[in-house]
Formats: structure tokens, sequence, C-alpha cells
């Protein structure tokens, strides 16, 4: 069941076209990701959903109503905002209680319903402090209940984690999903972040330049990128001019620069003498191979080590290959016990399956 | 105990040296502020209590302590323990109290300063919003022209007033005619209490707009988007968000413009009509004409004790406030 629609929204401001024709459908309960490179658009498409913004042209729909000028304290939208917005002259309970106020709550139905989302985000304690007297984590507990209070249909958050340190970013992380899982309420989140979005979101949709390039799951997202922008934001990808050179049923021939000859599956849109780009996760590529023949089913190339990044779980390394096109490989530091550990200057066997690449027609 | 038995014989040694740097450090930052106040606060006002305590002169001033021989120079101390009731007395504050026309002043005083300050509230209150929120680039143009009029003399722009107000000037003719239509008689615009109040105003409502905007400029946009976004409409925006959180900038420009206008004694001089003296023409009267410095320094003191009364009891409803919310 659809909760929120966007159909066609543009947002200028002045010469700059923000938010270009944007067209979504966000289901009930669904962890929905905006995802984007900073000034992509998706905080101003999220201001626009809360009402902060209006749109040039466009409809936005919450379950079938057009909110196209409803001001933002009539819909029933909150925000969690990047800096928290926590009011610093109430305290815990008086912030929580704003939203409640203003709907002219009675005050025992307040205490109560504050008490209790003052237990759900474990803050019971704290509820008489004033937001300068808490920690950071604390503080996004706070904006989070506060914008639970009164049951939105809709809950909007700008990129929330991003004011805390890296560990308490992967705790908050599972909290996250806990909590979306036990509140049943859409969220709609707003990252920069490429693993917040993957680990949190049921789907993603990347923007770039006001425009959606992809929507769909995470491993949609990940495995089957739509566009080269896609490949290039998500993860880390080689990127390799390709050619199509013929198409088998369900895969195509390609002749990439760098590697020459290999396979890849089917894609819509692609032609025969269509060119466009070979994405290649550097987790296909397996490194310190010994160079057998190679088959039909293995990509097999020869290189030379140019840097080893080590980081700690996995080593990235820069292979370069005969003709000087440089390919990054992956290799988890499990399997390194199997393989051996490579410093610069090595040389070093490649091989990836044949059809781990993916064409991108752009 | 646990501190000497450290073997750190060094530290032991070099600890009460850096203590005495430490400390004649921070008498060498300390010092000059300390003597700026010293000169210009302390010792002026310690002059006026001491002031209201002395007795009259008998050409006026202060009646002298010290006997100075006019032929040799020579100084000697007239005071001593069985005459010092010749030289020190109660009787300004007496006057003070036995004569209502001073408590009465006083209380008008108290009013124009209220009244000026609540009207520079209102006028400098959406002013200071608007440029807080206008674009960066004009912020500073337009507070320059909040300060332009202190670039020509006080002296010109209340005579500027005077002209304004006059009978003759375009303010006066305007009104007038205006209530002519209702067939209401022609008013005074000049020398009344309404003339003190409007000059009182204009002179002082720089000094509310310059705190306030200092404040409402460093809001975070933020929060008034969250107010917005959780339910909030316009008015709870502004009085649950915006304005408890102004509330700082609000009390330094209550102050700058409430204090000074109690004091004031040219806008009353200049524009002001024979009911609407204030305590400071009354002092600058018994300073220059009367030449009664010690009951001057008696008013000057009540005024000042006064302002302190008025500062504790904003401090405590201020502080109530916060506590409450």
């Amino acid at each position: 069941m659809t909760n929120l629609a966007l159909r066609g929204v543009v947002k200028r401001f002045g010469d700059v076209l923000a938010v270009d024709d944007v067209s979504l459908d966000v289901g009930a309960g669904e962890f929905f990701t905006l995802l984007g490179p900073s000034g992509c658009g998706k905080t101003t498409l999220l201001r626009l959903i809360a009402g902060l913004e209006q749109p040039d042209a466009g409809a936005v729909l919450l379950d079938g109503v057009d909110l196209v000028g409803v001001p933002a304290e009539k819909r029933p939208v909150h925000t969690v905002f990047q800096s928290y917005a926590l009011f610093p002259h109430l305290s815990v309970a008086r912030n929580i209680a704003f939203p409640l106020e203003m709907a002219r709550v009675p005050r025992a139905e307040i205490e109560r319903r504050v008490a209790a989302v003052l237990d759900d985000v474990q803050l019971g304690g704290l509820a008489r402090r004033m937001p300068d007297e808490l920690s950071g984590g604390q503080r996004q507990r706070v904006a989070i209940a506060r914008a639970l209070v009164d049951r939105p249909r809709l809950l909007l958050l700008d990129e929330p984690l991003g004011a805390l340190d890296a560990k308490l970013r992967v705790q908050m992380k599972f909290e996250l999903v806990k909590l979306q899982r036990e509140v049943g309420i859409t969220f709609v989140y707003v990252t920069h972040d490429q693993g917040e979005a993957l680990a949190l979101s049921h789907r993603i949709a990347v923007m770039n330049r006001g425009r959606l390039e992809q929507v769909g799951d995470p491993r949609t997202i990940y495995e089957r990128p739509a566009s080269r922008f896609v490949a290039d934001f998500i993860g880390q990808c080689n990127l390799l001019d390709a050619t199509v050179r013929r198409i088998d049923g369900d895969t195509m021939e390609l002749e990439a620069s760098g590697i020459g000859v290999c396979a890849a599956a089917v894609v819509a849109g692609a032609a025969a003498g269509q060119r466009g780009t070979l994405a290649l996760r550097p987790e296909a590529i397996e490194i310190g191979v010994p160079l057998v023949d190679a088959t039909g089913a293995r990509v097999q190339r020869r290189g030379r080590v140019r840097d080893a990044l080590y980081e700690g779980d996995v080593t990235f390394y820069t292979v370069a290959l005969d003709d000087g096109t440089c390919l990054r490989a992956m290799q988890p530091n499990a399997d390194a016990r199997r393989a051996g550990r490579f410093a610069a200057g090595a040389e070093v066997g490649l091989a990836w399956p044949s059809d781990a690449g993916r064409f991108l027609c752009s | 105990m646990a501190e000497r038995r450290r073997p750190l014989p060094v530290q032991l040694t070099r600890r009460p040296r850096w203590h005495l740097a430490a400390r004649l450090r921070g008498w060498f930052v300390s010092a000059p502020p300390v003597a700026y106040l010293l000169v210009f606060f302390a010792a002026p006002s310690l002059i006026m209590v001491v002031a209201a305590f002395r007795v009259a002169g008998d050409y006026g001033g202060l009646l002298p302590l010290v006997d100075t021989d006019p032929a040799t120079g020579a100084m000697r101390w007239q005071v001593r323990l069985d005459n010092w009731r010749t030289f020190f007395t109660l009787e300004g504050f007496a006057r003070f109290f036995a004569d209502p026309i001073y408590l009465e002043v006083f209380a008008r005083s108290f009013g124009y300063a209220a009244i000026t300050t609540l009207i520079c509230l209102a006028l400098g209150y959406p002013l200071a919003w608007m440029i807080a929120r206008s674009a960066r680039r004009h912020r500073e143009a337009l507070i320059l022209l909040v300060v332009l009029p202190f670039w020509s003399n006080f002296l010109i722009r209340a005579y500027a007033w005077m002209i304004l107000l006059g009978p003759q000037g375009v303010l006066s003719r305007a009104v007038n005619a205006a209530l002519g239509w209702f067939g209401i008689g022609p008013v005074q615009l000049l020398f009344n209490t309404f003339a003190v109040v409007v000059v009182l105003v204009y002179v002082h409502l720089p000094f509310m707009v310059l705190p306030l905007y200092a404040n409402l400029e460093k809001h975070d946009p933020a929060l008034v988007d969250a107010a917005r976004d959780l339910n909030a409409n316009a008015w709870h925006c502004f009085w649950r968000v915006t304005w408890p959180l102004s509330l700082p900038g609000v009390w330094a420009g209550a102050a700058l413009v409430f204090i000074p206008a109690l004091g004031m004694f040219a806008v009353p001089d200049l524009v002001g009509g024979t009911s609407s003296l204030m305590i400071g023409n009354v002092i600058k009267q018994q300073f220059l004409d009367s030449r009664d410095w010690p009951f001057g320094s008696v008013l000057s003191l009540m005024l000042t004790l006064a302002v302190l009364a008025a500062a504790a009891a904003a401090a405590w409803v201020a502080r109530r406030g916060a506590r409450r919310a």
C-alpha cells in the first residue's frame, strides 16, 4: 500500500534546479532511503515532503491526499533534523511534549505519552535534563522521541547519524532498524553514506543533480546498478569503457578497455556495437591466483601491485595491468592466509568470473 | 599526605615558584581592568555616597572638611569627635522622604523610562528580527543605518524633533488636520509628556535594536523549522521558540534603554513641559542651579539604589522564568 507518493515534483532555487521532476512511491511501513552526494537535492526533497518548502510543480500525496499548499504544521509528518534542532530552553520532557502541546492534547494525556515514548527510546531518567546536558546519542534519541510522540504517518530523518562518532553510529543503525520495525511508521531517511543506506533500508533511491538515478532494494542497487553514477557512488567499483560485440541469448560479449573480451549479463537497452561502461566490483576480483589456461567461466589477467591498503578486515589492492589499466581488487584478510599478502611491485594473477561485470549503457 | 610521599623532588622545588609566577601573571592581566573600574566607577561612586551625607557649604558645594590657611597654604583637618555633626548629616535623606514631590518625580521618571523601554521593544524587536532574517550581505548596511543617527550631535537631533513637533511643524499640522476632520480642536505636540516620550524613544531605539539583533542573528533557523514541523503555527513558533530564546537580548536591550532613559535630563529640558520633569532634571538643578551638592548626591544615590533594585527584581523574574521552562 502506498503511503507517500511524489508525482513530477520540481523545486527551483533561483537558477538552480534542486529537485528535477521526481516521482516515486513509498509503501506503508517501509524504510526508504534517499541517497546521494551533498547538493543532490535529497534534503530539499525531504523539506518538500515536510512542507518546509513548497514545490514549483508536481504533487506530494500522503495516503492519496495532495499535501501541496498544506503548511508544515498541518501535515502529519515529522522530521528528525541533522542538527536535531532540540529547543535549548526546554527540558527533554518539554521538548518531547511540544508537538502534543501544539495539538492541544490534554495535559494528563501529554504526560502519559511523553513518559511512554521516553521509555521507548530508553531515556526514562533524563526527562528533566536540558538538551545541553545530554550526549550526542541521547540528543538524537530525544529528537526521534519528539518526532514520534504524536505518531505521525511519516517520519523524515535528515542524516540523523551524521554527528555521531563511528562506534555510536553502528549501534544507532541497529536501534533505528529495530525502532522502525516496532513503531511501524514509514521512515524516509536521507543520507550521503552508502553504508547506512544499504544497511538500513528496504529500498533506496539514488539521487544525482536533483534527479532519481535508480530506485530499488539494497541488493539491486549494489549488484545491478543502473548507471555509471550509481555504480561509482555505491561502494567501490572498477569502471571500464566497454563496447558490446554481440548479444547471445542472455549473455553478451564485450570488448572492455584494458581487459579485452569478457562476458556480462544482458541489460535492457543494450545493442550490438553500443559503447558503455563495464562495472566490476573489487570484491569480485580474486588476487594471487596461479595463471593457468583461462576457462570460459573465468577471466584471468596478470598485473603488478601498485598500492595495498590494509583496512583490518580487508585489504584493497590497486593492480596495474600490462597496458596500464588499473583495477582495484579487494581481498578479505581471512583469505590472505591461502593466497598470501602482496607488497607494492609484486607480480600477481587476477581472476574473476566472466559474468561478474555489469554493462552499463550510460 | 599522598602528595608528599611521591618521589618527585624536582616538582616540589619548582612548584612554589611556578605558583608565584602564575599569580603575578594573573595580576598583570587583571590589573588594568581593575584600575579602570577603580578610577572610573568605584571612586566616583564612593565620592557621591560620601557627599550625600555631608553638609552644603556656605556658598554651595560642600562644606570643606579641611581648613586652608590663605597666607601659608597649610591645611588643617577640621573634623573631630565632638564636632562631626557639623560636617555630616542625614538631613538630605530626611528631606527626600519628607516632601512627596521627590517620590513623585521618581515615580514619573520610572514611568517614562518604562514606557520608553516598552515602546522601544515593540518597535525594535520587529526591526531587529527583520535585519537578522535579511540576506547576509545586506545586514551590515542595515545595522549601519540603525546607528547612523549617532553620527550627528544629540542636541541637533533633539532640536530637529522640536521643529517636527512644533506647532508649525509638518507632523503637528498633519495630526491637527486629521483631528480637525473629527471636530477635535488643535492639539499641542511639543512641551509635554508626549514629546518627552517620543524623543526618549527616538534617542534610545538603537540601544534596543543592537542587542536584540546580536541575539536574533545567532538563532539556528532549524529551530523554527522544527517548531513548524512539530505542529506549531507562526504565532507559536514565535512565542514558544523565538521569543524565549531572545530573552537575553530583550533584557540587555531593556537595561540599555531603561537606565539611561531614567536619568535623562536634556530631553525633558528641551521638549518637556513643566509637569514632565524627570529625576535627572532635579539632580541637575541641585548641582548647577541650587548648588546643593549634598542633596544632589542624595537624589543620585537614591536613583542608583532604585536602579539596582529594579535590576535585581528583573534578574529574579528572569531566573524564575528560566526555572519554570
